[in-house]
């Protein structure tokens, strides 16, 4: 209705625009994509950030690659073998092309996997370093093998850094040269990259799966939500990840654009201070905080109904998680009532310390201003203190430096039970920050780590699942749920792994 | 005169060094920016191999030093970030975005400040005025972020005539532009109101009136020359607020500028490339300073640089 | 825009009143409304009908009482948790005051410490104090801002701290200009002539004779930092929360512009008519003040 009375108004600029709006769309096919985040550049080995391998995806190939349902399905590799404990044989897709025209070889898997696997100094090194070798067994052919009996090797090579690389172009350019005009065999290739604004791809006409339905891909780096907000509804871009739930309704009674879910595999948490002197050693404590804690309500609060809760780090997708941990919580605060007063604490006399970023995860202080007022209805007096992202890292990083309770949130890019729980064992990263040691827990673990047997690893992992929840030195919250908002125009559904896979994209049919 | 500039240039040097030391202690002294780059999925022995990569295991003096060496050298450090990349291509890359989104910010606050300062004097008191002086001075009492936030929901959003974000289309920067011209428009428009009333006071113009010289003939061609200095003066010292301005509205609208990376680099603890950014500012600071005074005397021969 | 960088010493005044010595009608409105603000905020805890920090889950995004659906158990609604906005904006009033007047006051004091010293004894004191000037007056304020803050943390006091620390500039040059022509006069000399100690002479004959621009300067600084911690906030920098603070009000009601416009609406309306009144009275204390404009 505003649109046209101005159209009548102004004829001549809004029929300029309209009619460029319309071209673009129509002609051009450019899909273009907006996240809130740059690329560091396109050293695939040297970033951490799902939503940066989001964009590479799009670029570089797999052996193996997820599906919309989040099972490995074969790619640059057509089939695979398990030769012995420690060696997968690896079958290559015939007439792959790089994007310079030359053809995808084993001593390119060779290079891309091995560097990761030997060099210290990257930053993927932990998550590939149980590869010994990569052995060329001829061009079509590779094996790899690994230190130890490796039960997740395939989701090692499905994941951030796992991309396939010309070896004579790095070896020409150096990795240096290579972070800034990057070549790899997907279906866009890249064209430019400017920073902090955008990465123009194109459709690679040579792909092995097809030519991409769109000529370009662009993706757009656009910080601030309300303007990535008001770009999708304007047209500007066509997918825009991390809608902010107060404006689903908005982008769906648009016209222009729907909302989907987009499942995350953060999982959201508060670990707690369990070191002597610490109100929070006490387990009856850590109980009644999590019994004073109503996720369900948190969830749908401060999150808008966005999330599932959880007792433990699992979510959908992953591999060798006990799921019975999933949508599921405790709540009572009676009992929490009565086990602070067992321990010492009558109402008010208790008071924890509650840390967490401001900013890092979507409505983090909504969500520790509302386990506030859970906590205080038990009478625990909170003392919240947030803090900018890189300040708070630094505050929480170093061990011991948790004072109270700290919140949280882990993804999970290996997509498996192993890499939640590896972290809590005596002396890693989760055990130093809240002081939890258990020998039958890390027993479980290292023995998780190297059985191949899905059964006996699911059973393992399973009671390590449940011997952290138990323990309460880490309070699971939920699991995050995104959204995503697509224009009408484009028809995709994202998948669980939170790639942003652009080949799947199609015009929608009107 | 050129001596005076060659004066002005070597009065830079201690200025700059001076700016050097204070970022450089201020950046060193906080977090670990290894620990920001590795995320939360990082092992100990990541974290440790990464330090030693970078230097940081040093004490912070010789840190210093090193810096300095390499600064000479024109080596200004790599970007944490950026993976490596030369922190003074990335952020010179950056410059010429800022440079047209401040050169489009001073080009409306010139454009409208000149006809409402000028309305509002001719029309003291009357209704032009006081809208001029309205906005003017909301212009100055709004926080710059919201009035971007409210142009990008009514001009881009609701009505479609520009685009949200970015820089790629020759509209792009019509927005931001007015975001960061805004502030500037409102002070030019006050000052250049009340100097032009000023200067209609004195005994010339009294002069030129009774000649019978219309209105508008005076001020354009006696009082708006007389008031150009202090015009002059204030874009002068706003040089350094229009670089702060292009923070905060980079970040609104998505521009790819030098404000930006400067909100992104402090936020991963980019060292390299905050020190980078610092020390261009200011020198652009210290250049635009310059620049002004030299027209100064162009506009003012009486003054003369000894 | 945030203007930090202003001297406002240079921008004249909106309204020259015809007998300076009156009220003009905008001055009048800024002194009352910063009055009605500062007892706002002196009586934060009297006049705030709910607890400012605690969500009510079961009231959230009440509209204010009078749209449709608003209630009048909140005059101004609530916000995404169920805060009551009244509240937030009577105890966010604190914060705006002390931030732009503690961060004054310590600026002005150190401004003007600085100045004397500099002026007064000129030579390398002057030197070194003038040079620690121009280089803060060459690095635009907001990087400094934000990497301090970024560095230290996010507290009141440290934003205070701060703000103090890289604000002074503006108070320094202007006091020791002053200091420089009163040298020349003969009453200095003559004081000394007298067997008075030069700094009791400086003081009781200086401070007298910039009382005036300093606090000119002052007040128009203090709307300045008010828009200053809502960008700060707006980047990420601000105060954090719990503290109520109009600045993060408004930042984080931007991303409900469309969809709750009173989140934001109503803090943007507080800060534009805080920053306002201290204009209005700044014009008019420059008027009053500056011997300028004494014609």
């Amino acid at each position: 209705m505003k649109r046209r009375l101005f159209a009548g108004m102004m004829p001549k600029v809004a029929a300029i625009m309209l009619a460029s709006a319309g071209l673009s769309a129509a002609q051009a096919r450019d899909l273009v994509v907006a996240q809130g985040i740059d690329v560091p550049g396109f050293d695939i080995h040297n970033h951490s950030t799902t939503a940066v391998e989001a964009i590479f995806v799009n670029i570089f190939d797999y052996l193996v690659m997820r599906d919309g349902k989040g099972d490995l399905q074969p790619a640059l590799a057509t089939s695979w073998e398990q030769v012995s404990d420690t060696a997968m044989r690896f079958k290559l897709r015939e007439g792959v092309l790089f994007h310079n025209g030359k053809e995808l070889k084993a001593e390119d898997v060779k290079f891309s996997i091995e560097r990761p696997a030997l060099d210290k100094n990257v930053m993927q090194n932990s998550f590939y370093n149980t590869i010994k070798e990569v052995e060329i067994v001829n061009d079509r052919e590779v094996i790899i093998h690994t230190k130890g009996p490796d039960p997740i090797l395939l989701n090692r090579l499905s994941r951030i850094g796992s991309g396939i690389v010309p070896k004579h172009y790095v070896d020409e350019v150096g990795w240096n040269g290579f972070a800034t005009r990057p070549i790899g065999s997907g279906p866009f290739k890249f064209v430019e990259w400017k920073r902090d604004d955008r990465v123009v791809m194109e459709a690679f006409d040579k792909h092995w799966r097809g030519r991409p339905v769109w000529d370009k891909l662009i993706h757009r780096t656009i910080p601030e939500d309300s303007t990535r907000v008001g770009e999708l509804l304007s047209g500007g871009v066509d997918i825009a990840t991390n809608i902010p739930s107060q404006d689903v309704e908005r982008v769906n009674s648009s016209g222009k654009a729907v909302t989907k879910p987009w499942q995350s595999f953060r999982v959201m948490t508060l670990f707690a201070n369990m070191k002597e002197g610490s109100p929070l050693a006490d387990p009856r404590v850590r109980e009644a905080v999590d019994l004073a804690i109503d996720e369900k309500a948190l969830i749908d609060t401060a999150m808008s109904g966005l999330g599932v809760p959880v007792r433990g780090s699992v979510a959908p997708g992953l591999s060798a998680v006990p799921m019975d941990l999933h949508n599921t919580y405790l709540y009572d605060p009676d009992r929490a009532v009565k086990l602070l007063t067992d321990a010492g604490y009558g109402p008010g006399q208790l008071s924890i310390k509650l840390q967490g970023p401001s900013g890092r995860y979507a409505l983090d202080v909504e969500m520790m201003e509302v386990i506030a007022v859970m906590l205080e209805a038990v009478g625990i007096k909170v003392e919240i203190e947030a803090l900018e992202w890189s300040a708070y890292q630094s505050r929480i990083w170093e061990p011991n430096k948790i004072e109270g309770l700290a919140l949280i949130g882990h993804s999970n890019s290996l997509q498996d039970g192993f890499h939640a729980v590896q972290r809590a064992r005596c002396g890693y990263e989760f055990s130093k920050k809240t002081g939890w040691c258990d020998k039958r827990f890390d027993e479980l673990v290292n023995q998780s780590a190297v059985t191949v047997d899905p059964k006996k690893r699911d059973e393992y992992l399973s009671e390590a699942f449940h011997r952290l929840t138990d323990s309460r030195s880490i309070l699971f919250l939920f699991q995050v749920q995104n959204i995503i908002g697509i224009n009408r125009a484009v028809a995709w559904d994202p998948s669980p792994d939170e790639q942003l896979w652009m080949f799947d994209a199609k015009p929608a049919s009107n | 005169m050129i001596n005076y500039v060659i004066w002005r240039i070597l009065q830079m040097i201690p200025i700059l060094l001076g700016v050097t030391l204070i970022v450089f202690v201020l950046l060193r002294v906080s977090g670990d920016p290894v620990l920001l780059m590795l995320g939360e999925d990082a092992q100990p022995e990541q974290i440790e191999a990464l330090r030693l990569a970078l230097g940081l295991n040093k004490p912070l003096y010789q840190q210093y030093l090193m810096y300095m060496a390499d600064l000479l050298t024109g080596d200004f450090g790599n970007s944490l970030r950026y993976n490596g990349q030369p922190a003074l291509q990335v952020v010179l890359e950056r410059l010429p975005a800022t440079a047209s989104l401040a050169a489009t910010g001073l080009l409306f606050a010139v454009v409208i400040s000149l006809p409402a300062g000028i309305v509002a004097a001719l029309k003291q008191h009357r209704m032009a005025d006081h809208i001029a002086s309205s906005f003017s001075i909301l212009g100055q009492a709004m926080p710059n972020f919201w009035l971007g936030i409210m142009l990008i929901l009514i001009f881009a959003v609701t009505l479609g005539w520009f685009p949200v974000s970015g820089s790629d289309k020759p509209l792009s920067v019509v927005l931001p532009g007015l975001t960061l011209g805004s502030g500037l428009a409102a002070m030019l428009t006050r000052m250049l109101r009340s100097s032009l009333l000023e200067v209609m006071q004195q005994d010339y113009i009294r002069t030129a009136r009774a000649k019978g010289l219309s209105q508008s003939t005076i001020i354009v061609r006696h009082a708006l020359r007389n008031a150009a200095l202090s015009y002059l003066t204030v874009i002068g010292l706003e040089a350094s607020a229009l670089m702060a301005g292009a923070v905060v509205t980079e970040q609104v609208f998505a521009w790819p500028g030098i404000g930006l990376l400067a909100i992104q680099a402090i936020n991963s603890r980019d060292m390299a490339v905050v020190q980078t950014i610092v020390i261009l500012s200011s020198v652009i600071v210290m250049s635009m300073n310059l620049i002004v005074d030299i027209l100064y005397s162009v506009v003012d021969p009486r003054i003369q640089h000894g | 825009m945030a203007d930090t960088e202003t001297l406002p010493g240079l921008s004249p005044p909106l309204v020259v009143p015809a007998r300076r010595l009156h009220l003009s009608p905008l001055a009048a409105f800024g002194l009352a409304m910063l009055t009605i603000f500062v007892l706002m905020a002196v009586l934060a805890p009297l006049l705030a009908p709910y607890d400012p920090t605690t969500p009510n889950l079961r009231a959230r995004l009440v509209p204010p009482m009078w749209v449709a659906k608003g209630s009048a158990d909140h005059i101004l609604g609530t916000d995404h948790l169920g805060r009551d906005m009244l509240s937030r904006l009577i105890y966010g009033s604190r914060i705006a005051l002390s931030v732009g007047f503690l961060g004054v006051v310590l600026a002005s004091f150190i401004g003007v410490s600085v100045g004397l010293i500099a002026g007064f004894w000129r030579g390398p004191v002057d030197s070194i104090l003038m040079g620690a000037v121009n280089i803060l007056l060459a690095i635009p304020n907001t990087l400094l801002y934000l990497t301090v803050l970024a560095v230290f943390g996010q507290s009141l006091l440290l934003m205070i701290i701060v703000i103090g620390c890289i604000n002074w500039t503006t108070f320094a040059r202007v006091v020791r200009g002053e200091v420089l022509s009163l040298k020349e006069r003969e009453f200095i000399e003559a004081s000394r002539s007298i067997g008075q100690h030069p700094v009791v002479t400086l003081l009781r004959h200086v401070l007298p004779n910039v009382l005036g621009p300093i606090i000119v300067i002052a007040t128009l600084n203090v709307a300045a930092l008010i828009i200053l911690e809502a960008s700060l906030s707006f980047l990420g920098f601000g105060v954090q929360p719990p503290t109520v603070t109009w600045g993060r009000m408004l930042a984080d009601g931007r991303n409900y512009i469309a969809t709750a416009w009173w989140l934001a609406a109503i803090p943007g309306l507080m800060i534009t008519t805080l920053t306002l009144s201290l204009i209005f009275i700044g014009d008019w204390l420059r008027d009053r003040l500056d011997p300028r404009n004494a014609s």
